[in-house]
């Protein structure tokens, strides 16, 4: 059972970032994770008076408050136009409309959980975290690094992909993914985000050309599992490490076809 | 700490605990419709509105509704009621616990979307768990009293 000491609704996002600076000090975002927890928190952070619950569109991107829901970027029409729906596909099968109205999109970035539709999602997109104190970093390069207590702002997401599109495959509907695909034509590369592995989504970038060409000689299968051996895959409860890489063959193909 | 909500349509002013959940404190001001069920945001019989949007409110701090609306089964009974008859006309209500947040999330639905497809419910009500049922008999219990309206 979790156990909150002290409740801080943060006036600004100043008070947010010193209150981090105390030991154990947790940011409440949706706080469905945090509440499965069996411990103490001395200081639990509020965010939700702070305006980050905001997506705005620029002529170059997409800015998503870290307090935005993730049925905000599920019915959010010009983000998902932009996205061809995949953000919207990403997020529909995560618990239901309820608790997609309090679980947020910084909450599902920074726990890091290696089941993470948005994590998968917004990597292909090729996301950047726009932090309080360590100021931007690129969801690639967040991954990779140490945890670290700061103040998630927001999230941009640049409008360089010309197609997307989102697959996973879920034991039952409101489940997890026993894995998840998600794959981005940004100009000559193609980003493919292999997820819930059970680990933490991964990226590769291949040239558009190579699939193309792949495509033209009717080698697509051999292609297809050629990226796939290049992820790494574990078994769980979910599913075997095995019948995971079949999926990822299975699932890389099908965004392919859309993508080609 | 002290907060103030707006329950069902009436001022509450309380001293709360830091990590009360609004699950506990809807319950402890009598609004016993909203279930303690699952206890880790699975199920939706704890759901509430808050200023009209339906959530779990097992999951959700009690100090973060401070200033803002919260509304029950107990504060849309006449709506809940003609909804209710329906589903119960197909058997579906049974052991009834699963009821309370269903009908709330039926009503969320229908106010964001008055004519929803078959799809549509069953994708806006997959977070609301039944142990009796199969669901069907929600579903045509909903698209019975949609039908009536439209008589």
């Amino acid at each position: 059972m979790l156990r909150i000491n002290e409740y801080v609704k943060a006036d600004s996002p100043d008070e947010a970032a010193d209150l981090l600076k105390k030991k154990n000090t947790v940011i409440i975002g949706g706080m469905h994770w945090v509440k499965m927890q069996e411990k103490d928190i001395p200081v639990a952070v509020d965010i939700s008076a702070l305006g980050l619950d905001k997506i705005t569109e620029t002529d170059s991107e997409f800015v998503i408050g870290s307090a935005v829901t993730l049925r905000q970027i599920e019915t959010h029409i010009v983000l998902n136009d932009f996205a061809r729906n995949a953000i919207a596909d990403a997020v529909k099968g995560i618990v239901g409309v309820q608790f997609r109205n309090t679980a947020t999109v910084g909450g599902s970035i920074v726990c890091r959980s290696g089941f993470s539709d948005v994590i998968t999602t917004f990597l292909a997109l090729d996301a950047t975290l726009h932090f309080y104190c360590e100021g931007d970093i690129r969801l690639c390069d967040f991954l990779g690094r140490e945890r670290f207590n700061d103040l998630l702002m927001s999230v941009s997401i640049p409008k360089r992909a010309e197609k997307i599109t989102y697959k996973s495959v879920r034991l039952n509907a409101t489940d997890f993914s026993v894995l998840n695909v998600a794959v981005a034509l940004c100009a000559d590369k193609l980003r493919i985000v292999v997820g819930a592995r059970p680990m933490i989504a991964k990226l590769i970038e291949v040239s558009i050309e190579d699939a193309l060409m792949a495509k033209e000689n009717s080698q697509i299968e051999e292609y297809v599992n050629s990226i796939a051996a290049e992820y790494d895959y574990e078994s769980n409860m979910r599913g075997s490490k095995e019948y995971r890489e079949h999926l990822a063959r299975v699932l890389i193909t099908r965004a392919l076809e859309e993508i080609l | 700490m002290n907060i103030s909500i707006n329950l069902n349509g009436k001022i509450i002013k309380d001293d709360i605990q830091p990590g009360l959940t609004l699950l506990e404190f809807v319950r402890s001001h009598g609004m016993k419709s909203v279930k303690h069920g699952c206890d880790t945001s699975n199920c939706g019989a704890c759901t509430v509105l808050l200023d009209g949007m339906p959530i779990l409110s097992c999951s959700y701090p009690a100090a973060r509704a401070d200033g803002h609306e919260v509304t029950t089964l107990e504060g849309v009974q006449d709506e809940a009621l003609s909804i209710g008859r329906f589903i119960a006309r197909q058997g579906a209500e049974q052991c009834g616990f699963c009821n309370p947040g269903y009908i709330l999330n039926t009503i969320a639905l229908l106010r964001e979307n008055p004519h929803p497809t078959d799809d549509e419910i069953r994708e806006y009500l997959v977070g609301n768990l039944c142990r009796c049922s199969g669901y069907d008999g929600q579903l045509r219990g909903i698209r019975e009293y949609l039908n009536s309206l439209e008589k």
